[in-house]
């Protein structure tokens, strides 16, 4: 698409924006402040989807959808969804939130109106445990490990490292039990997959307990 | 290719021949995944039928981390995050602490970091040169990539200290003054300058004389901007696909608006399109680092004042800047503490990672690594 095709006419100053939001938004009963940096507009999260649909069908030229996250707030027991939406046509950005509580955290999928929002949803997902509903694909995508859900939640703490040899001394692997051995190995016993507990080499193979020494 | 390849003879076909959809998996270690992406793929012979892209290798926490040190240390973590061009992963993140806590930053450190932020664009480009044209074929091109990262990372070291992880741009301005040692700064700087267009003029000479190379990357994977944007698409990717959106001249910032360069784009947004963006990109940041040694005063403070007592306010930011690969961008929120209450990464990786599952369908497989490799991937801001 040449530049010349971008429609340059029509480049809304933001007391323009909260007007004209205040008209999409109408049956939403939203929330909107004009904040310093942007427009902001809380929303119930049952409406999301529609509302999404709303502002890209209107005349805000909010065209691209930069992130999608979560921010935590267990004074008030919920968690707060940020959707941040800018414009290739004018400087304005519009920050679109909801909050979810902590024992119903879900809010519907955007990714029918906003391809982009996918991975972002499954990565607020793994890290502040809200479900979006309706998403092509609700797997983990950074945390799969159980323990390491809800990562960013406050109430998550911040730890001692892990020993991760320990942990991955098993995995399941499509249902099976896969032994994987994360030590130093002779180059003759690279690839094998054995107990990895089994009993050290007679020749004083290595081993980490062994390399410590 | 597939256009001109001649129809096969009816008696060499069998139409009986029966096929199955493999299954595979290419990475997370490869040749050609650009750090540890795992692709599995769903292959009909040659075409790739599905591709599921699947991260997390690199995931080690960086937001929240950053979320539990003062914030003048947070930028530490942050260069983990795209490590290619680390000045910029600090510069967004300083940027964004700056405007929160309403610190000036003096002249010199501005324009100290522009030169920096843009010296890291080429070597994240001729990074890009190299592993493009290696993946194309042409494995010549490679060391022409590095030859130039080298160079740079020497200056970079004798700035910072380190070649990759620099540590160098903190809240309020630098860590410490330029180098003057073994020569003034702007001196080894117009050094590398004038080192940079000899290396981009052998780089590119390389390409043009190539047919093969633009016969594998011409009209592999054409995209439209409204796809582009739907995807959450920026940067080099973005501007190929025809729309001139550079953060530097929306959102100007750490006085960019300054400067006099072009936004270079392309038509159809192929491989070839993004490539050639890059290309020209760079010549772009040797004129912004000429204008801003010109500009730069030679005395000045390197750090503006910060307040003894580092605390942040109760508000939230959002700080896009324009990075190698596309919008980098901080949403950082204060809760009065001298640690952020949250510290989120917007990667541009991220979203181009997410868009490989679209844009590979229907690929030959062939052409995986030349898609792959034209997003220009870092995973470390994929996974932070």
């Amino acid at each position: 698409m040449a530049p010349e095709d971008e429609v340059v006419a029509d480049v809304p100053g933001a007391d323009e924006i909260v007007g004209r939001l205040r008209d999409v938004l109408a049956s939403f009963a939203p929330v909107i402040e004009r904040r310093e940096q942007w427009v902001e507009a809380r929303l119930r999260p049952a409406h999301m989807l529609e509302a999404a649909k709303a502002i890209r069908d209107s005349t805000l030229g909010f065209n691209f959808l930069s992130y999608v996250t979560g921010v935590d707030d267990p004074d008030e027991d919920r968690v707060d969804v940020l959707y941040h939406l800018f414009s290739t046509r004018h400087p304005e950005s519009l920050l679109l939130r909801t909050h979810v509580p902590y024992e119903s955290p879900r809010v519907p999928s955007v990714t029918p109106v906003w391809p982009g929002a996918n991975w972002h949803e499954r990565e607020t997902t793994d890290m502040f445990l809200v479900e979006f509903d309706g998403h092509p694909y609700p797997k983990p995508l950074l945390l799969d490990e159980d323990d390491l859900r809800g990562a960013l939640l406050k109430r998550f703490p911040v730890r001692e490292p892990v020993d991760m040899r320990q942990r991955f001394a098993e995995r399941f692997v499509d249902g099976q039990r896969m032994p994987f051995r994360l030590r130093p190995v002779r180059p003759e016993a690279a690839g094998v997959l054995s107990d990895p507990d089994g009993p050290p080499a007679e020749d004083g193979g290595s081993s980490p307990e062994r390399d410590r020494q | 290719m597939s256009d001109q390849t001649p129809p096969v003879p009816p008696e060499l076909l069998e139409p009986d021949l029966a096929t199955v959809e493999m299954n595979i998996n290419m990475g997370p270690q490869h040749p050609s995944t650009h750090g540890v992406l795992r692709l599995e793929l769903t292959l009909d012979g040659e075409e790739i039928v599905r591709a599921i892209p699947d991260i997390g290798f690199l995931h080690r926490g960086i937001e929240k981390i950053c979320e539990t040190w003062a914030i003048d240390r947070a930028p530490i973590m942050a260069d983990r995050a795209d490590y290619l061009s680390g000045f910029n992963d600090e510069l967004v993140l300083c940027l964004a602490a700056e405007r929160l806590l309403g610190i000036e930053v003096p002249a010199r450190a501005s324009y100290a970091r522009v030169i920096l932020a843009e010296l890291n664009r080429l070597t994240s480009h001729m990074m890009f040169y190299g592993a493009f044209i290696a993946d194309a074929g042409l494995s010549t091109g490679f060391m022409y990539g590095w030859i130039l990262r080298e160079q740079m990372q020497d200056l970079f070291e004798r700035i910072s200290g380190a070649r990759l992880l620099h540590h160098y741009i903190a809240v309020g301005g630098l860590k410490e003054d330029l180098p003057q040692t073994p020569k003034p700064f702007k001196d080894m700087t117009r050094e590398l300058l004038d080192q940079s267009r000899e290396a981009l003029r052998q780089a590119e000479d390389l390409v043009t004389e190539s047919d093969f190379f633009v016969a594998r990357a011409r009209n592999v994977n054409a995209l439209a901007t409204e796809a582009a944007l739907e995807l959450g698409i920026t940067g080099p990717m973005l501007r190929a696909t025809g729309l001139a959106h550079d953060i530097r001249r929306v959102a100007p910032y750490s006085r960019y608006d300054e400067f006099e360069f072009e936004i270079p784009i392309g038509t159809i947004g192929d491989a070839y399109d993004r490539f050639t963006v890059r290309m020209l990109e760079m010549r772009e940041s040797i004129k912004i680092v000429e204008q801003a040694l010109e500009a730069m005063p030679s005395e000045g403070e390197h750090c503006g004042e910060l307040p003894r007592v580092l605390r942040l306010p109760d508000s939230e930011v959002y700080l896009r800047t324009e990075s190698p690969r596309g919008e980098l961008g901080v949403f950082l929120k204060g809760d009065g503490n001298a640690n952020a209450y949250r510290v989120k990464l917007r990667a541009p990786s991220f979203s181009h990672a997410a868009a490989l599952e679209v844009l590979l369908e229907g690929a030959w497989i062939a052409d995986s690594v030349i898609i792959g490799g034209s997003t220009d991937l870092v995973m470390g801001e994929v996974d932070r």
